[in-house]
């Protein structure tokens, strides 16, 4: 609640600060520190504290804690990074924060939600803020080109949503998490092909925001057209958002009629790992490689939704541990990114070439969180595929397991191709040794390598939380 | 006292790390003091151990560090054995150790990598340390893996030749071959007893009434293959010759004094096992007394300086087999002592010859060198007579007691034994003579700088030659009035085992005077005739060139044992490898590798055409897909 409150202040503060021209850097401050404020004010106040408000609506358990600090984390630390990416724009720096803010605040909703409604406006919150962001960039193209899509597919989207919404309204008769839930435990052995049209227009929907196969058709075109910053935003955070949501709905709310769901994200996770892995395979754009290599990702982390027979906390921990290090390698990643671009102006991989040898701190930074996503030990990338794929096997689903690890495999191949082009090809030119990042970015960037690696080393940090 | 002992590695291991972290940038006379301080200071902390022990009481003590390997039913503690056999050898290893690192300071003077030189010899001693004090097959083990490694990198420490490689490698992959039977050794040890830990092991064994049984046939006999190839005896003992290619301080340190007597510590530490398979040792005693003499032959007829040593540095280790072989533990370890003086004290006299002759490793390029060299020819002569045998010095003492031990077992032992001793007796002599006696054969460029060397390298000669001639009095036999203190000392760590051994004929006093006669008498006469052909004679030694034949041409060619491991295991290994090579690698798994490269990237290819940019494809294939989900599970 709190959360909301304040957050929702800090946007429209720094929106208002754009009118009156306030010092950037000032309103980049006091946003990362209201975020990590609330942040730490979730994680002290709430664990353990399950909080109900808004008649129910909104519950914030430990799950909702968990995947609402990760979202926040994530965001601070991308806001911590986005120096080499506002350096080049010169207006309207402080609404991107604002937008970003209130996109957060629509993500706490959904990974908190207990009510269907809730669930429709914290997407609906967290969507509008980015259809602007990945048009933000007015005078290019391809970010207006993106922006359209993304817009007109999510409208479809939200059609599909609120379609679904309401059918399970029409025959449970409430919007609320408990009594449906309670309805399938009832009804476990016959439920009405209305309910179940609704259950998977709910599915589609979700999968929509994630980007999982055939879902996924938006995300190659938005990531690459998207200002880089907000790629990575997107990528990262969002996607925290999404899954958060995604399991929220469907491992809490529809467990009890899993069989009906399970065929179809099996096949929905293989066909994600694999439409993900092989496409990515021709790609030489790194922010189209990254889109394909996130659409691989999700898959891995449609699987646990395959967990409903495990354990609850280590279903908990398998999905918590696979975004936290998902997003803090793929963040990584895109400081780099945003690094290089600054000096290049090109996102393709051949403008990695020789990176390590005139900047070593970025070489080594984008190696270890290359060897997390492609999910090499001892990088907390390799566990999170290993708790995944375990408990895969353990449910009985051998044959995902086994198509899971061949693209894995694959992974390695273009995941690689980007390091060979970092650490063993001769620079074309000198521009990449200009790049000058401020010691703030050097620390953090360095503590997300340790963090990489400690998480890879010591994964009950993470895994063992609930 | 003891419980300091984990300190007595961890020294030369901290001046590893200084002198190889930081060391290219210390000033060389610190590199030296760093190293060589580390190496006295564990010398003394060894030292401070033996006399702490009260006297007429022996020590055996288990000194736990940590936990290394806890797995299952597997528990291998990292802990540290004190007894008198790791003492003696710790003694041998830090005190020698110490002299040699003082000497290279000086000989090691002008090389650029004086700082990795210093850096690897400390990791050396570390490692052997590690090997004598373990108290476990595994630590031992580290140990054993760690010198092995260590002897490479110092055998090519010149790596800039070619050769001196060559020589690294071949001595690095005969030591794996003796390895790979070590460790099987230490696997059915580990099969049969259930654990690692010596203590375990030789209780259980002592147990044992049965003797031969296979299982420790099959035990020993995999061990003494990890013992051949440490310290090199037939049929892995070629490559001990080729690691003279390292500096000779290396050489001395490692390759006569510690590292090859390894294989020797480590029979005598595991002997309650040997005692039980008869078999074993005299399979050991046929080849320790077989390579004693065919090693021997061998020096007669080498011409660098470092090369006889070297073969008589694996005949030496032949007759400390021999001692094995026959169940005189105690004697062999005598011998690796008295050995380390010596053998140490020749290769630093020889490295010293060297030094003054700019690398010249030639006998045919030398002679007359004792006006020019007087300390290092004394010290020198004292080693040769020592190793010669020559009555009232350590090599004598040592020798003797194993010839004797020898005779009681079987005669033909004896026989042999004596005449390796005067094949020994006259190639020292050679080598002797044609250094030092005589006229110069070198360049005139060489004889004008010919000098003495400094004081770093003459006092740690005066010390091993003090040393080679006292070295016999620390374990005096009984007939000469001593009482045989080496033997008592180490007695308790052989008790089990010699309580096994049924001895059935002790030697008579006279008996015993009478076999020492006959072999100091053999060994003067050859020494005469040593002195007859290259003093009187004044023959010398034929050049490369010249035509030889017969005998010598075998012996002069080391039996051609090289060619033979090249033509039967070598030539034969590297075909099939490129022939394997050539098919599976490149055909098979090269080209099922790529056409699987190759159609992901075609299959990528296809499925990017998916990805067409329009957003009516986008949302048809969506609907598409949920279309299909709700066909596929509500139609019945």
């Amino acid at each position: 609640m709190v959360a909301l409150i304040s957050l929702s202040i800090l946007g429209v503060f720094s929106m208002i600060a754009g009118l009156f021209n306030v010092n950037t850097k000032a309103v980049l401050t006091i946003s990362i520190v209201t975020i990590l404020g609330v942040l730490g004010f979730t994680a002290g106040f709430h664990w353990n504290n399950d909080y109900s408000r808004f008649y129910d609506m909104l519950n914030f358990d430990n799950y909702a804690v968990a995947f609402t600090c990760a979202i926040l984390g994530s965001t601070a630390i991308l806001l911590l990074f986005s120096e080499h990416f506002f350096s080049n724009i010169k207006q309207y720096i402080t609404e991107y924060y604002s937008l970003i803010i209130f996109s957060v605040v629509g993500m706490i909703a959904m990974v908190a939600f207990d009510n269907l409604a809730m669930l429709f406006l914290g997407i609906e919150i967290m969507s509008v803020p980015l259809y602007i962001l990945v048009g933000s960039q007015k005078k290019n193209l391809l970010s207006n080109e993106s922006s359209l899509k993304y817009f007109l597919m999510g409208a479809f989207t939200t059609g599909i949503l609120l379609m679904g919404i309401t059918l399970i309204y029409g025959e449970t008769g409430s919007f609320d998490l408990s009594t449906i839930q309670s309805y399938f435990q009832e009804n476990a052995t016959d439920s009405s092909p209305i309910l179940l049209v609704g259950l998977f227009f709910l599915l589609a929907a979700m999968a929509f925001k994630v980007s999982a196969a055939p879902f996924h058709f938006w995300t190659p075109d938005v990531y690459q057209g998207s200002p880089t910053f907000i790629t990575a935003f997107m990528s990262t955070v969002v996607k925290i958002a999404g899954f958060g949501a995604f399991f929220r709905l469907f491992y809490i709310c529809f467990a009890p009629i899993s069989e009906v769901w399970t065929t179809a994200i099996w096949v929905m996770a293989a066909l994600t790992i694999t439409i993900g892995s092989i496409t990515a395979v021709f790609q030489n754009d790194i922010k189209r490689l990254l889109a394909y290599s996130s659409i691989s990702h999700a898959g891995y982390m449609l699987i646990s939704l395959l967990m409903v027979k495990n354990v609850e906390s280590e279903a908990f921990g398998a999905i918590f541990y696979y975004v936290i290090s998902y997003s803090i390698s793929s963040i990584a990643l895109f400081s780099v990114i945003m690094a290089v671009q600054k000096v290049k102006d090109s996102s393709s991989i051949d403008a990695f070439k020789g990176l390590a040898k005139a900047n070593p701190l970025l070489g080594i930074i984008a190696a270890v969180s290359i060897a997390s996503l492609a999910g090499l030990p001892p990088t907390a990338g390799f566990l999170a595929k290993f708790y995944i794929l375990k408990s895969t096997v353990e449910s009985g689903y051998v044959w995902l397991a086994l198509i899971a690890v061949t693209n894995a495999i694959i992974g390695i191949f273009y995941y690689f191709k980007v390091l060979i082009a970092i650490y063993f090809k001769e620079a074309e030119d000198q521009s990449l040794s200009l790049i000058a990042s401020s010691l703030a970015y050097k620390i953090v960037a360095v503590l997300l390598v340790i963090g990489i690696l400690v998480l890879g080393i010591f994964p009950d940090l993470v895994y063992s939380i609930f | 006292m003891a419980d300091f002992a984990w300190l007595i590695p961890l020294l030369p291991f901290i001046g590893f790390l200084i002198n190889g972290l930081l060391g290219k940038s210390l000033p060389k006379i610190l590199v030296a003091v760093i190293g060589t301080g580390a190496m006295v200071a564990s010398f003394l902390l060894a030292t401070l151990i033996f006399f702490s022990i009260p006297q007429g009481e022996t020590i055996h003590l288990n000194i736990h560090l940590f936990d290394f390997i806890q797995a299952g039913t597997i528990y291998i503690p990292f802990d540290f054995l004190i007894d008198p056999l790791s003492i003696l050898m710790i003694l041998i290893i830090t005190g020698i150790g110490s002299l040699i690192h003082l000497y290279s300071a000086g000989y090691m003077k002008e090389d650029e990598g004086f700082y990795k030189f210093f850096a690897y010899l400390n990791l050396f001693v570390f490692f052997m340390l590690l090997l004598v004090l373990g108290s476990n097959y595994i630590i031992m083990f580290i140990g054993w893996e760690g010198v092995g490694l260590c002897s490479y990198l110092l055998i090519g420490f010149w790596f800039k030749n070619q050769d001196y490689n060559n020589a690294a490698k071949k001595a690095f992959i005969m030591n794996r071959i003796g390895d790979l039977g070590f460790l099987m050794g230490v696997f059915f040890i580990f099969g049969t007893f259930g654990t690692f830990t010596f203590d375990e092991v030789f209780s259980k064994a002592s147990l044992v009434t049965e003797f031969n049984q296979p299982i420790f046939i099959t035990i020993c006999l995999l061990l003494f293959v990890g013992a051949t190839g440490k310290s090199a005896q037939i049929p892995l003992f070629t490559w001990l010759p080729d690691a003279m290619a390292g500096p000779t301080p290396v050489s001395a340190l490692i390759h006569a004094a510690t590292m090859v007597t390894a294989g020797i510590y480590m029979i005598a530490r595991s002997n309650i096992l040997f005692v039980l398979a008869p078999t074993a040792l005299t399979v050991i005693a046929i080849v320790g007394v077989a390579t004693a003499l065919f090693a021997a032959t061998i020096g007669l007829a080498q011409n660098d300086i470092k090369k006889v040593l070297a073969y008589s540095t694996v005949s030496q280790l032949g007759y400390m087999f021999l001692a094995l072989g026959v169940g005189a533990f105690s004697s062999a370890l005598f011998h690796v002592m008295t050995h380390a003086f010596f053998k140490a004290l020749l290769f630093l006299g020889a490295g010293s010859v060297i030094h003054a002759m700019h690398h010249e490793q030639d006998i045919r390029r030398m002679g007359g060198l004792a006006k020019k060299l007087p300390i290092t020819h004394l010290t020198f002569l004292i080693g040769t007579l020592a190793i010669a045998g020559l009555p009232g010095l350590s090599g004598f003492f040592s020798k003797d007691e194993i010839l004797a031990k020898a005779f009681e077992t079987n005669i033909i032992y004896w026989v042999l034994g004596v005449i390796g001793a005067i094949l020994t007796a006259f190639y020292m002599f050679r080598v002797y003579f044609l250094t030092f006696h005589g006229s110069f054969r070198g360049t005139h460029d060489q004889a004008h700088h010919l000098h003495e060397s400094p004081l770093t390298m003459t006092l740690p000669l005066i010390v091993l030659a003090v040393l080679s001639i006292v070295g016999g009095y620390f374990n005096l036999a009984p007939i000469f009035g001593g009482n045989a203190g080496l033997e008592h000392f180490l007695s308790p760590v052989f008790a089990a085992g010699q309580a096994k051994i049924h001895h059935t004929n002790h030697l008579s006093h006279s008996t015993e005077y009478l076999i020492m006669a006959v072999s100091v008498v053999a060994v003067i006469l050859s020494i005469g005739l040593a002195y007859f052909t290259y003093i009187s004679k004044k023959s010398v030694p034929v050049e490369d060139g010249d035509e030889i034949n017969g005998l010598h041409k075998l012996v002069y060619n080391k039996y051609y044992v090289d060619e033979l491991y090249d033509k039967v295991f070598v030539q034969p290994i590297m075909y099939l490898s490129t022939s394997i090579y050539k098919f599976v690698d490149i055909v098979v798994i090269d080209g099922l590798v790529n056409s699987i490269g190759k159609g992901i990237y075609a299959l990528s290819g296809i499925l990017r055409q998916l990805q067409s940019g329009s957003i009516g494809i986008y949302v048809l294939m969506m609907v598409l897909g949920l279309i299909s989900i709700l066909a596929f599970n509500l139609i019945p």
